[in-house]
């Protein structure tokens, strides 16, 4: 799983997971904290890239 | 299914977009699509027991990134196209019961940031020339989910209604050498009677040429096209302004205030849009709390809105409303 994170100036790090839905779709879950992880990360693996748009980028 | 069909009169699309309705089994009455999942419980959209803010491809999009052919051939006349585009919703939170206007601050602002993120995401798609950020709330406007949420759509071409603003701010520049907006703003501020909020970096008005009785335009006081333009510090005004005018909504009547709330920026089709200036405007439906204002013959056959109502007094009655927005810089910085 990669989740990416980049600093704001100032800002607390907003953390990004996409995950794709069985049907292909892709959901994006969005997180703030301190915590490289982000606070709400669940332990299942789940598999990143579906048939989303655009690439991932590193500045969040 | 969804394709594009030129409207050869107006001079523009109309997107057709049918669903099959693929559900196979009733969900439980109170059954929320938005909310999380709930261990155990009936699967929602979201097969996550909790989320902060989520963005996903919605189910039955208008437009999709991989359209089928349209279902009718076009003619010279009549051309068509696939109806390629994204179509994703925005769950502010997942407090079922909650309204963006009801979230602290602090969550208007990581939403803030995540719309930029969109923004910046779907601009890159070369078939996108068009981001158009909203929200729709309120069962008066045919919202049937209540749970918080809002939407974005990527448009494969300038929608009229900005393009008619473009036209109009780039008229304007060659006419004076100055932005519309810009200008328009510095008469909002010159005479002072429509303006509902302001902070450091945005004004909110019922501007002039309102066309709804509580129809609210939040525009940054620096020339700037799009949410990727705002500092940090804009970033926070501008949650902060929107949470003026939403909390400021649900005061005047006691109740959850319906509106349609759209982000008007720069295309991201590459052109240069350095005549264009950022905004936000409202379109509620209500002109009392009780009754609606309908599209009615004129604005919907004629396109001539009659507002009954005076945009001075109206925003004097919304600014008795507003109150000072507090940060917890616990919660959200
Ligand atoms: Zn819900
Ligand atoms: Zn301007
Ligand atoms: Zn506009």
């Amino acid at each position: 799983m990669d989740t990416e994170s980049t600093e704001w100036t100032r800002e607390i790090p907003m953390h990004r997971r996409r995950i794709t839905l069985a049907d292909g779709r892709y959901m994006i879950f969005y997180t703030f904290g301190d915590d490289a992880a982000g606070p709400d990360r669940p332990a299942s693996e789940r598999r990143e890239h579906g048939d989303a748009p655009g690439t991932e980028e590193h500045h969040v | 299914m969804s394709e594009l069909r030129w409207n050869p009169l107006l001079g523009e699309w109309v997107a057709t977009a049918t669903h099959r309705q693929e559900r196979t089994f009733l969900p439980p009455a109170d059954y929320c699509p938005l909310c999380p999942t709930k261990p155990g419980g009936f699967p929602t959209e979201v097969p996550e027991s909790t989320y902060d803010i989520v963005v996903f491809l919605n189910r039955f999009p208008s437009l999709r990134p991989d359209p089928a052919p349209p279902a009718v051939e076009g003619t010279e006349l009549f051309p068509v196209r696939p109806g390629i585009g994204v179509c994703e919703v925005v769950l502010y939170t997942p407090n079922h019961d909650s309204s963006l206007a009801r979230e602290p601050v602090e969550q208007i602002h990581k939403l803030v940031r995540v719309w930029t993120d969109r923004f910046r995401e779907l601009e890159k798609l070369d078939y996108v020339d068009y981001v158009f950020i909203f929200e729709n709330k309120g069962e008066a406007i045919g919202v049937t989910l209540s749970h918080p949420h809002g939407q974005i759509y990527a448009y494969p071409f300038i929608p009229p209604h900005i393009a008619t603003e473009l036209k109009q701010s780039l008229d304007h520049q060659a006419a004076t050498g100055r932005c519309l907006i810009c200008d328009i703003l510095a008469e909002e501020r010159r005479d002072g009677r429509r303006i509902v909020a302001e902070n450091e970096s945005f004004v909110a008005t019922i501007p002039f040429y309102a066309r709804y009785p509580y129809e609210v335009h939040i525009m940054p006081a620096r020339h700037l096209q799009a949410l990727t333009d705002m500092s940090v510090n804009e970033q926070r005004d501008l949650a902060s302004i929107i949470k003026m005018v939403i909390a400021a909504y649900d005061r005047l009547f006691d109740i959850s205030f319906p509106y349609m709330m759209m982000m008007h920026q720069r295309p991201t089709d590459g052109a240069p849009y350095d005549h264009y200036h950022f905004h936000i405007e409202f379109y509620p439906p209500l002109r009392t709390k009780t009754k609606l204002k309908y599209l009615a013959g004129s604005e919907s056959g004629a396109g001539l809105f009659i507002n009954d109502t005076l945009p001075e007094e109206k925003a004097a009655e919304l600014r008795a409303h507003v109150t000072p927005v507090v940060w917890d810089e616990r919660r959200g910085r």
